[in-house]
């Protein structure tokens, strides 16, 4: 007589449900996994929606397309505080990330960023006629390199790393909102941020270099989860933490080149 | 728009092209095996932890033993 008496029964049932190929596809549809080509569309296309709002918000001016830039902005600061949270040093996260949000935040955020991108490019682009593609091409050859670096194994993104890298971000995140505060209550922005200085470009420069060391973890992000078969909304949720770094970097070196044309 | 320097819009769009191309192939078999040590970043409590829409299953997790009837006896 079998051992397997019970597993003998379930394996040649008759029940539709257990042996049906709709229950295996209703399993595999249900497992569906993360691919690398994926993450690189989505990041294709949120980079894309962004370049579309951006260019709205370019070329066009008014009370109208003030306020949606001001909805825009709101909506992609909200939906990237649901989809990654909040953490801070030491006490961890205040804000519990939502990574299976990033199929329903990735629009809102992309096309929010977009006016932000829109409007701060218009600004720098009037002061300093050029700069904007330059900025735009430094990001992207920034991107190429630090991607290359890591494809290739050369930089490898420990534990000690990430939380020396977070630290550092957390730190230069308080900086600039003490300097939003000193802007607020006297009406001028600290000389180390707007100015020309030395000590001020070096700054740029330290936290441009901290864009491009963050980009490192984007990338362990994806190729990680890609690896490791995760969901398929972690393909969202890497694109949304990529582009979110570009545009960070992208900021950083405009204001970088701002700061060398204004010397 | 067009007035920045040539040579860094250049490098721009092949670096554009470059960076796209490197995002889709795997990465290499060194950075691939690194993700076993110890002391490197694993991000997958981002899914695990904090991921939803894990459906329960009914396979409870553990160590099986196999009781034979000559044991039982």
């Amino acid at each position: 007589m079998s051992k397997h008496a019970a597993l003998d029964t379930f394996g040649k049932s008759g029940n539709p449900v257990i042996r049906s190929s709709a229950f295996n596809a209703s399993a595999s549809a249900g497992s569906e996994r993360m691919t690398l080509d994926g993450a690189v569309n989505k990041t294709a296309i949120m980079l894309a929606v962004l370049v579309s709002t951006a260019t709205i918000s370019w070329n066009f001016s008014g009370p109208l397309i003030d306020l949606v830039t001001l909805v825009g902005i709101f909506a992609a600061v909200v939906s990237s505080f649901i989809t990654f949270g909040l953490w801070i040093p030491f006490i961890g996260f205040i804000v519990n990330p939502r990574p299976y949000l990033a199929p329903r935040t990735w629009l809102i955020f992309a096309a929010g960023e977009g006016f932000l991108i829109g409007s701060i490019s218009l600004t720098f682009e009037t002061m300093f006629p050029g700069i904007v593609l330059e900025a735009v091409s430094l990001t992207f050859c920034v991107a190429a390199t630090l991607l290359f670096l890591y494809k290739s194994g050369l930089v490898k993104p420990s534990q000690n790393f990430v939380l020396m890298l977070c630290s550092a971000i957390f730190g230069i995140m308080l900086f600039y909102i003490g300097a939003f505060i000193y802007t607020l209550v006297t009406g001028t922005s600290p000389e180390i941020l707007s100015g020309s200085s030395n000590f001020s470009i070096g700054l740029s420069l330290f936290v441009v270099g901290l864009a491009a060391l963050s980009l490192v973890l984007d990338f362990d992000i994806i190729e990680q989860s890609a690896e490791r078969g995760a969901p398929k909304y972690m393909e969202y949720f890497g694109a949304m933490a990529l582009v979110t770094t570009l545009i960070w970097l992208y900021i950083e070196i405009l204001r970088l080149l701002a700061k060398f044309r204004s010397r | 728009m067009l007035s920045g320097n040539p040579f860094i819009l250049i490098l721009g769009i092949f670096a554009f092209g470059i960076f796209f191309y490197l995002l889709r192939i795997r990465a290499s078999k060194k950075q691939i095996e690194s993700f076993e040590q110890p002391q490197r970043m694993k991000w997958s409590w981002l899914w695990l932890r904090f991921g939803k829409n894990k459906k329960e299953s009914n396979i409870i997790e553990g160590e099986s033993e196999e009781i034979s009837e000559d044991e039982k006896k």
